[in-house]
């Protein structure tokens, strides 16, 4: 269980520090103190194992001391953005059924507004900089029944599909425990590491792969409310910090931004960057800099931590996620379900005892999405012969032209290299012959005609692959999370 | 000495680092961000990037209040505060 081995951690660990923040440092000890007086606020909304609590703070002591307060409960952390407004935050309050939310005093009021919209509103917590808890108000839950299952749930997360509702994903303990394990031994880290908090702990990639991974070893952990480039910086270099786990848009800031005073990253070990591919000028520009090569992990909400590229030279294959975890297995597979030879690109499985089997309460989708025991992910890739892989795009999008498949992202990365092309999306229009049609919907800057995107496609794609259907929009749907709304268009 | 700040070297950084196009309105009054030419929060953090190297300035991130962004006008009168001797 998750709670008993943070609290053997912090027993072990004692006084050394587990946060860092604002220069003062809170020890393991202090931690568990504060977890477990979050623990004896939550108590009387959390009778039973399996009740969800809403985790909306940003990375912060309190939020890990919250996180932990919950787990000791048995209690299921559904963690929300700290950017959602009072209607999404409804929605999902509604969706998870959650018996408490817990937030920090400037969030309270737009936590206020959002239990207005929910039938059986969850208690609400405040929590302060030091972890202390208030209840706001009491809340009229509907509590869960207790959990069924080998092992419990611990995480109550969503994928924002590019169809639909969100789905929900639901990890247990010995599903975390499994990546947490296999993780740390890739990265070699352990209680002397010092971790970057930079992306949230409210998404997957920041709460695994940074947060819970630095308290799995007794590590030290500095955690940034907001990622601001120069206090990223400072804080490496002044603290000697050995592990940043980011998102290519924070590697690519950081390359363009000009070094003011001493920034020394040489103490980095371990600096990946996961959510999105990180294209490899922008992984050179980063290196040429800072003189680390950030390395690229590969992950998804369903499944965990599926690979990271940690080949001894990272210059041979920036653009590679790299070898499987430990007993994570990654089948390419062709479009009859038959894997795919050395190099050749088909669908990415995967195979793993860290990754979920459903969705919950969503046969329909899971169905679609798992077969024997393997996750589909919809991301088209290929092997190399020594079984490294690298991703090259997404098969659920993929355009049928006459037999032809055509990748909308290969056509969307021609059409962007236009000058006054903003932003677009390519995607299937259903043709009078049974077939797709490619369909491109664009916003740009200025005056841009239909005509200039197909000349400026011609030397640039196969002509199949050419959009014939192209509108021009103001702007594109998109959720919170800046995810484009396929289905909207 | 640093180069001085106009609207026009400023309109120049829009139109090259974040490939804004050479007739899209771009005046003193342009909004940056929402409605105008819609920057998000990433794209602010690289016009201000690249600010910093054209002009030889330092802007600290919690200066980035959206008063600064809200028009070309009120973003070069906020570059020219920090230039100011204090």
């Amino acid at each position: 269980m998750i709670a008993d081995r943070f609290d053997r951690v912090a027993a072990r660990q004692g006084a050394r520090p587990t946060i860092v923040e604002r220069g003062e440092s809170v020890s393991y000890a202090e931690l568990r103190r504060r977890s477990e007086a979050v623990s004896r606020c939550l108590a009387p909304f959390c009778r039973a194992p399996g009740q969800r609590v809403g985790l909306m703070v940003p990375n912060s002591a309190a939020y890990v001391a919250a996180f932990f307060g919950i787990v000791r409960l048995g209690g299921v952390v559904a963690p929300l953005n700290v950017r959602y407004r009072s209607q999404e935050l409804a929605y999902y309050l509604e969706d998870t059924r959650a018996a408490a939310l817990v937030a920090p005093p400037a969030l309270i009021e737009v936590a206020r507004e959002a239990l207005g919209g929910v039938a059986h509103p969850p208690a609400l917590v405040a929590i302060d900089e030091a972890a202390e808890c208030t209840v706001v108000a009491p809340g009229d839950a509907d509590p869960l029944g207790a959990a069924s299952g080998d092992s419990p749930p611990l995480l109550h997360q969503y994928t924002s599909g590019s169809t639909g509702k969100p789905k929900r994903v639901i990890r247990t303990h010995a599903q975390l425990a499994f990546e947490l394990e296999r993780l740390t031994r890739t990265f070699a880290v352990d209680g002397d590491d010092r971790f970057l908090g930079a992306t949230p702990f409210t998404h997957v990639n920041g709460l695994v792969r940074t947060m819970l991974t630095s308290m799995h070893v007794g590590a030290t952990l500095y955690p940034m409310a907001e990622f601001k480039r120069r206090e990223a910086l400072d804080l490496i270099t002044r603290e000697r910090l050995t592990y940043f786990g980011g998102v290519p848009s924070m590697f690519i800031v950081l390359a363009d931004t000009p070094v003011r005073g001493t920034v020394d990253l040489t103490s980095l070990r371990t600096v990946f960057s996961a959510s999105a591919p990180l294209v490899p000028d922008d992984n050179r520009r980063f290196a040429a800099k800072y003189g680390v090569h950030p390395r690229q992990l590969y992950g998804s909400t369903e499944t965990g931590t599926i690979s990271v590229n940690v080949d001894a030279d990272p210059t041979l294959a920036l653009a590679s996620v790299g070898h499987p975890l430990p007993d994570v297995r990654i089948e390419v597979v062709d479009d009859h379900g038959a894997p795919a030879a050395a190099d050749i690109e088909g669908e990415v499985t995967i195979a793993s005892p860290g990754a979920i089997t459903a969705y919950d309460g969503n046969a329909e989708a899971t169905a679609a999405s798992f077969r024997a025991g393997f996750y589909l992910s919809g991301d088209l890739g290929r092997k190399d012969a020594r079984g490294a892989l690298t991703l090259t795009g997404r098969k659920k999008f993929l355009i049928n032209r006459g037999g032809f498949k055509v990748n909308p992202l290969e056509v969307e990365e021609a059409i962007r290299a236009h000058p006054r092309v903003r932003e677009v999306v390519v995607l299937a229009a259903p043709s009078p012959h049974g077939d797709d049609l490619v369909r491109a919907v664009i916003v740009a800057d200025g005056a841009c005609a239909a005509d200039e995107i197909v000349a400026h496609c011609a030397p640039r794609i196969a002509d199949f692959k050419i959009p014939s259907r192209i509108e021009f929009r103001d702007a594109l749907p998109k959720t919170e999370t800046g995810k484009i709304l396929r289905s909207k268009l | 000495m640093p180069t001085s700040i106009t609207i026009e070297a400023v309109r120049a950084i829009l139109r090259d680092r974040l490939a804004l196009a050479a007739d899209r309105p771009l005046g003193a009054d342009t909004g940056l961000l929402g409605a105008g030419i819609g920057l998000d929060s990433f794209e602010v953090l690289q016009l201000v990037a690249a600010l910093e190297e054209r002009f030889g300035l330092t802007i600290d991130d919690d200066d980035l209040r959206p008063e600064h962004f809200r028009t070309v006008s009120t973003l070069v009168d906020f570059l020219e505060t920090l230039l100011a001797p204090s």
